[in-house]
């Protein structure tokens, strides 16, 4: 009886002293089958997140989009870009996750995983490249390592190189797809560090091998990996983000049907090959090249997918509250600034029927305007026009405008190598403040639109300043 | 071994007067001030393990007693022991008085003592509420019982929504990583007190869960409570080791009485009304609330001898709640069954069973976003939202009836709600060996099941324009399914000894719980009209979560008494803990105190005006464990395109340790003029050393966020409770009790870490931090300054505009009573110092309705653009939170006995008002103060920190607790 008591007592308070854990520990992961097919594909999440991050709050820092209603950043439409600001930090953090990511798939599940292929190394290398592209062109400086110096854009782009080209030598034939988005993206970063004969000599390779060719980060709203852009653009009902009038033809250039439809969206795409081509043809001053790349171009993008769909509950900006309206009908016209002409086809009618809006490119320059266009300046403001329109919503305009994130405080609270400068944002002197960037005048009884800069003329008229325009 | 145990049995229960000639003594115990006949009062024959507890009329019996002289104690909560000396057999019935007892240095307190220990013995300082003060308040939920009963705790309902959340706090915030809810023992068995969102949980009021998560603390079962105790933190608490930095609230039932079998029938039945002082618009209380009927029903009785007890309560209660569609209903059953066995003299047998069940509808609140009742109207939402014009005050009726009209419609084709099951069990041994010795071992569970759902249809998603016009694919369902099951095992001894002048109580123990908390979501897209399943829905997915934790010690105490006069205690807990670190062993809590009861020294015998005095001081430690599995690294899941894919998980922390809290107090009660007048004074001074933070990591490390022990924080005040008896005679007495407590916080460091949010919205609006230099819970936002003119000089986007903890909180009481037949009470609490913000008030202003703490000039050259101005402006929208709320005003009369014969023994009739008058310096409630936890880890799933530390700090369209009018009736029988 009083061993029975005993061991029963003693069971009892071995088992509820037991606790296991329910999640995976790192040893038992690595042990697991297909590891490194997992991890790549964590990999690739890990990139459409950070995505999301460079979408969400870049789109606001330029001209492109203003936050309407108090979601998301209500500072970088000024643009005011502190390094205290959390929302700099995430979009560092994300970055530096992905590139973390790569490296321990490349540095230790690969070498666990036995089965680990050249082609899952090679992807490994573009996304840590990815990372290192997205710092270069988006930051003053960044770390490249764990609590290491911060590192200039220059150095952050030629590591993206590098890595592109380990990707390519791993797996760059033609037979894998993919091989065209590595040397697309070794054209980038090329033009991104000014060096016209790399970026154009990648650029063409990238032609050849794929002409239409397109790469896209997706996501999965059924797994809360949604396109965040979708949900500010059109899915929350409150009409979150406001596109600059003349480029509301291209908006929403994500949207559902469903609650669990959520678009993806283009980070490699041909377009860029043809934009940087005729942006060295025009640096060159071969502006007949530079006509015809562009008019190429105008026919690549009139490839690319347009839909029919309803935006009926888009308000564009409500009567009665405090925010601001937007032009919402087709009667409009928009002027890019006081000096440019008014231009119609450029606001949807979207309480009458469905909209016709390009998920990939779209863009409102005609061929005849190429042609119309009078010297070098008037086709590099389209060539510029056209990089904002075909790129819209994919994060890349704060690039072309020479806006700059700094460190963060949480880095440099926790990384003494980190210097005062890099934690001062770059927003070059040309730059509109105090929302300038997304003002207008809105005229509702002439139904006219006159926006208050045009950017792309101010992007010409300082194409000197060491900030943007890389080739000039 | 068998035989021998039966025959023991046998003779324990074969009725020891066939065995010698024995005798019993009878008597009556009543209120020495009032001579009302007191029921329940603990008779003892002192040195002996015999006792028994007086009945409903204060009589008792002792049976089976030699012929010989006895020592007999009678004592009572609130009560001074008494002592009497008996010869037997006896002549007469004996008729002791007991005197009230205001500081009650001889009452028994065992929280935190591990037994029964009296209070003259105590260096600490312990908060009882007795039976009385229980039975007179209409609560139907734990919390709201004890708001403004305990003196030195602040405790506020965020919500008027069933079931949710609250915000219990006493010495300031000891943590930043966990919630400053007390635990909650019931009968020695530790419950659910998880007082925050659960991780998987239904979310009506957006951003974290701000105020209307449902919460454990709401649905304890509250029948049956004979008396509740509480102790605050430091060396009262050392005793529970890593659990206890908050305080230990502490519920016993009652186990039966004595004699003849009593049962009792309340009913309390009255009215529901909306708190609807604090709305800027006349019309919101119109449009969104309507008048409830709240009924309640309750039978309860116990009985037994001396050997035996048993006790039961159950009762049914229904409110409609306020809001429109009675969309705030709740239905709730509670029972709770005792019993208490004594087979012999040497074993006594505990048992009780508790059973709630709760069912409620809730709506939308807060920053739920869409469509939001009190955003809509309170908000000037109804504007930029849905089209209306937003001064509702101003739209005539044709106007209003559309915007009524929507209202209704949104409100109604709202579908959340949940219910819960709980069951709790406490079982006991007692074994006294000796009558020095005392073994006590409890084995205990609490197994909690919550469901919740919400379900939003097309219909309302087109109607509150979430979506288009014929829309059929969006509508959604959510349910959420919450399992706890705690363990408790205790076991401990305690030997008492006298050695000349020196009496020593020596305290052995262990103790060991186990909570396991599995959380399950499930989730449905495109549910056909109608559905209330995830599995019509046509993409369903799912979640679930799993938290165990064990936490395991032992303890050791020593109560040293020299003279009745001079105590010395010192103890000390060891704990392990699953949710330690592996290189982290056992941990330590050791405390020491001094309790010198000055009255009985003679030379303050002469003081004529001094009826007793007691001076106190200790230092002690108590912990705060770690939330469960933060100490591990591992691999993290997210599923992405229908295939696995894994990422870094959990950071993990060999060395994670739980946070400790060093408590130095050191205080004095004092009881003048015949126990007419006391005070208690403490003054503390606590440290949490080692506080968990969730450190952002540098992001070049590539991983967010790591649980560790890097902060420091203080907690630093003076608690003074007092009680003044004004009148006293047998006709009259009218009492007052007051309590002012100041408080002093200050995150001392938070080892380098950069400010991170614990509570708020984004980082560009307003948000509560922990912050070094700041108390916790520092409100940050933009700080305008104006210039003479109302020009805006400057706006700092990054400033600290408000502190949400008060410097100074407190209660009042009143009770008066006629002739002990008529009572009048009243309770109150108040705050000072303590602000917070209002972002109804900024989304007012930004939405265009009139400011005036905005300049016009600031507004003019912004353009007039509210938008471009409305969040440079934060600190504007900051208020005083001052205030002074009468929880209960109340009423009873205890009908004289002629009226209701012989075979009914009492019936009482009494009305109660809740929460009658709100008394505020802000134009908000206060108490509404939207204290969810965020959760600083990215890779969580929801961004809600489940358990979480928060200080509230926000106002955000979320309805005031309801007053309620009840009409009360007790017959007993």
């Amino acid at each position: 009886m009083k061993k029975i008591l005993f061991v029963s007592l003693l069971t009892l308070l071995t088992n509820a002293c037991k606790v296991e854990n329910p999640n995976v520990t790192e040893d038992v992961f690595l042990d697991s089958f297909g590891s490194m097919n997992a991890w790549l594909r964590g990999t690739e999440r890990q990139f459409a997140t950070t995505l999301n991050a460079v979408i969400e709050f870049t789109e606001l820092a330029s001209d492109n989009y203003f936050n309407n209603r108090t979601l998301s950043s209500k500072v970088f439409d000024i643009p005011t870009i502190l390094d205290t600001d959390p929302d700099v930090n995430t979009i560092q953090s994300r970055i530096h996750t992905l590139r973390a990511q790569a490296e321990y798939g490349l540095s230790v599940v690969a070498t666990r995983d036995a089965r680990t292929t050249d082609a899952q190394r090679a992807e490994l290398h573009f996304y840590k490249g990815l990372a290192h592209l997205l710092a270069g062109e988006l930051f003053v400086a960044l770390p490249a390592e764990r609590l290491g110096r911060p590192l200039p854009p220059g150095e952050h782009l030629n590591a993206a190189i590098a890595e592109f080209e380990q990707a390519i030598q791993l797996n760059g034939t033609a037979a894998n797809a993919n091989s065209v988005g590595y040397r697309l993206a070794i054209a980038r970063a090329y033009r991104g560090l000014g060096n016209k004969a790399e970026a154009v000599g990648f650029a063409r390779q990238a032609l050849t091998a794929g002409a239409g060719y397109l790469r896209t980060s997706r996501y999965d709203a059924v797994n809360s990996l949604r396109n965040e852009f979708q949900f500010y653009i059109f899915d929350s009902g409150n009409d979150e983000f406001q596109p600059l009038p003349r480029l509301d033809f291209l908006d929403p250039k994500y949207f559902s049907t469903s609650n669990t439809d959520t678009k993806p969206v283009a980070f490699l795409k041909a377009e860029e090959a043809h934009l940087i081509i005729a942006e060295q043809q025009l640096a060159d001053n071969e502006l007949g090249n530079a006509r015809q790349t562009m008019q190429n171009l105008l026919i690549l993008v009139g490839t690319r997918a347009r839909t029919s769909f309803s935006d009926a509950g888009e308000d564009r900006g409500k009567i009665g509250g405090n925010i601001r309206l937007y032009p919402d009908s087709a009667a409009y016209r928009v002027a890019a600034s006081a000096d440019d002409p008014l231009r119609s086809g450029l606001v949807l009618n979207r309480k009458s029927g469905p909209v016709n809006v390009s998920t990939v490119s779209g863009t409102s320059v005609t061929a005849a305007r190429i042609e119309e266009a009078a010297g070098a300046d008037q086709l590099l403001e389209l060539l510029y026009l056209l990089r904002q329109e075909v790129f819209i919503a994919e994060g890349r305009r704060i690039h072309d405008l020479g806006i700059r994130f700094p460190v963060s405080a949480i880095e440099r609270n926790g990384n003494p190598l980190v210097e005062s400068d890099a934690t001062q944002a770059q927003i070059p002197s040309f730059i509109p403040l105090n929302f300038g960037l997304d003002n207008f005048t809105l005229d509702r009884i002439n139904r006219t639109v006159v926006i208050q800069f045009n950017m792309n003329r101010i992007l010409v008229q300082n194409k000197t300043s060491p900030f943007v325009l890389p080739f000039h | 071994m068998k035989t021998r145990f039966l025959l023991l049995l046998a003779a324990a229960w074969l009725p020891s007067a066939l065995l010698a000639q024995s005798y019993q003594v009878t008597g009556k115990v009543t209120d020495r001030a009032t001579g009302e006949p007191l029921p329940g009062v603990n008779v003892a024959l002192l040195n002996t393990t015999q006792g028994t507890v007086t009945d409903v009329d204060g009589s008792f019996v002792l049976p089976n007693l030699a012929a010989q002289s006895y020592r007999i104690g009678f004592s009572f909560i609130g009560y001074k022991t008494q002592a009497l000396v008996v010869r037997v057999p006896q002549e007469g019935e004996l008729t002791p008085a007991l005197e009230s007892d205001v500081i009650g240095l001889d009452a028994v307190v065992v929280t935190g003592q591990g037994l029964e220990v009296a209070k003259r013995r105590l260096s600490t300082n312990v908060s009882t509420i007795g039976r009385a003060q229980i039975e007179r308040s209409p609560a139907t939920r734990l919390d709201q019982l004890l708001q403004a009963q305990l003196p030195n705790a602040q405790i506020r309902l965020n919500t008027s929504q069933p079931g949710a959340t609250s915000m219990i706090r006493s010495r300031g915030v000891v943590s930043a990583a966990v919630s400053a809810t007390p635990v909650i023992y019931v009968d020695g068995v530790r419950m659910d007190n998880l007082n925050t969102a659960a991780t998987l949980s239904l979310n009506t009021s957006g951003n974290r869960h701000n105020g209307d998560a449902t919460g454990s603390v709401a649905d304890i079962p509250l029948e049956n409570i004979d008396r509740i105790e509480y102790i605050s933190g430091g060396a009262a608490t050392t005793l529970y080791g890593s659990d206890a930095a908050n305080g230990v609230i502490q519920i016993f039932t009652r186990r039966g009485g004595a004699g003849t079998t009593r049962v009792s029938l309340e009913t309390n039945v009255g009215a529901e009304t909306p708190t609807t002082d604090f709305y800027y618009f006349d019309r919101t209380a119109d449009l969104l609330f309507r008048d409830g009927l709240y009924q309640q029903y309750r039978l309860a009785m116990d009985g037994g001898n001396q050997n035996f007890g048993y006790s039961f309560s159950g009762s049914f209660l229904d409110t409609e709640g306020t809001r429109i569609h009675r969309q705030n209903a709740n239905r709730r059953y509670d029972f709770r069954t005792s019993f208490k066995a004594k087979p012999n003299a040497k074993i006594t047998y505990l048992s009780s069973f508790g059973f709630s069940n709760s069912r409620f509808s809730r709506v939308r609140n807060g920053n739920a976003g869409g469509y939001t009742g009190l955003w809509f109207a309170e908000a000037g939402q109804s504007a930029p939202g849905f089209g209306f014009n937003n001064r509702l005050d101003d739209l005539n009726e044709e106007e209003y009836g559309r915007v009524a009209e929507f209202v209704s419609k949104a409100e109604a084709l709202q579908n959340y709600g949940g219910n819960t099951n709980r069951f709790q069990t406490s079982q006991s041994l007692e074994f006294t060996p000796l009558p020095q010795l005392r073994l006590k071992g409890t084995a205990g569970l609490d197994f909690r099941s919550s469901s919740e759902k919400g379900i939003e249809t097309n219909e309302y998603l087109i109607h509150t324009k979430v979506v288009a016009a014929n829309t059929e694919n969006r509508g959604r369902i959510s349910r959420y399914e919450r399992r706890f099951a705690g363990l408790t095992l205790e076991a401990t001894a305690q030997h008492t000894a006298n050695w000349r002048d020196f009496s020593f109580i020596s305290t052995l123990g262990s103790q060991l719980f186990r909570n396991e908390d599995n959380q399950v979501e499930l989730t449905g897209e495109d549910l056909r009209e109608g559905s209330q399943l995830v599995s019509d829905a046509s993409v369903r997915s799912g979640r679930d979560l799993r938290l165990q934790v064990v936490n395991y010690g032992i303890y050791a105490q020593e109560n040293v008494g020299f003279r009745e006069k001079y105590y010395l205690e010192f103890g000390l807990r060891a704990d392990g803990n699953s949710a330690f670190g592996a290189n982290i062993g056992l941990q330590t809590y050791p405390k020491v105190g001094l309790s010198y009861i000055l009255s009985e020294e003679g030379f303050m015998q002469r003081i004529p005006f001094l009826s007793s005095a007691k001076l106190r001081a200790n230092y002690g430690v108590a912990g705060n464990f770690p939330p469960p599995f933060a100490n591990e690294r591992t691999t993290g899941f997210s599923p992405f395109l229908n295939a696995s894919t894994a990422r870094f998980g959990q950071y993990g922390n060999p060395d994670l340790r739980p946070e400790k809290t060093y408590t130095f107090e050191a205080g004095t009660d004092l009881s003048l003029a015949n126990d007419r007048f006391s005070v208690g004074f403490t003054y503390y001074h606590a440290t949490t050393r080692d506080a968990l933070l969730w450190v952002p990591l540098a992001p070049s490390i590539g991983e967010p966020v790591q649980l560790q022990n890097v902060g420091k924080i203080l907690n630093r005040g003076v608690e003074i409770a007092a009680n003044f008896a004004v009148i006293n005679n047998q006709n009259l007495t009218l009492r007052l009790n007051a309590s002012l407590n100041t408080l002093h916080n200050r995150v001392l460091s938070t080892g380098g870490t950069a400010p991170f949010a614990i509570n708020g919205f984004s980082a560009r609006t307003v948000q509560s931090l922990v912050a070094e230099g700041q108390e916790m819970g520092v409100i940050r936002g933009s700080r305008a300054t104006f210039g003479p003119d109302g020009t805006l000089l400057e706006s700092d986007p990054v400033a600290y505009i408000a502190n949400p903890l008060p410097n100074t909180f407190g209660n009042l009481g009143l009770n008066l009573a006629y002739q002990s037949r008529l009572t009048f009470f009243a309770t109150a609490d108040y705050q000072t110092g303590a602000q917070q913000h209002s972002f109804d008030r900024q989304f007012r202003f930004n939405h265009g309705l009139d400011e005036p703490r905005v300049p016009a000039k600031a507004l003019a050259d912004a353009g007039n653009s509210r938008n471009a101005l409305w969040l440079n402006v934060t600190n504007v929208f900051v208020e005083s939170t001052d205030y002074l709320k009468v929880r209960l005003v109340g009423v009873n009369y205890s009908l004289p006995p002629k009226w209701h014969g012989k075979i009914v023994k009492g019936i009482e009739v009494g009305f109660t008002a809740v929460n009658p008058f709100n008394f505020a310096a802000s134009s908000f409630d206060p108490e509404v103060d939207h204290s969810g936890s965020r959760d600083p880890d990215p890779n969580s799933l929801t961004g809600t920190a489940q358990n979480g530390a928060s200080v509230g700090g926000f106002n955000y369209s979320t309805s005031s607790p309801n007053r309620q009018w009840l009409g009360n009736v007790r017959i007993r029988f």
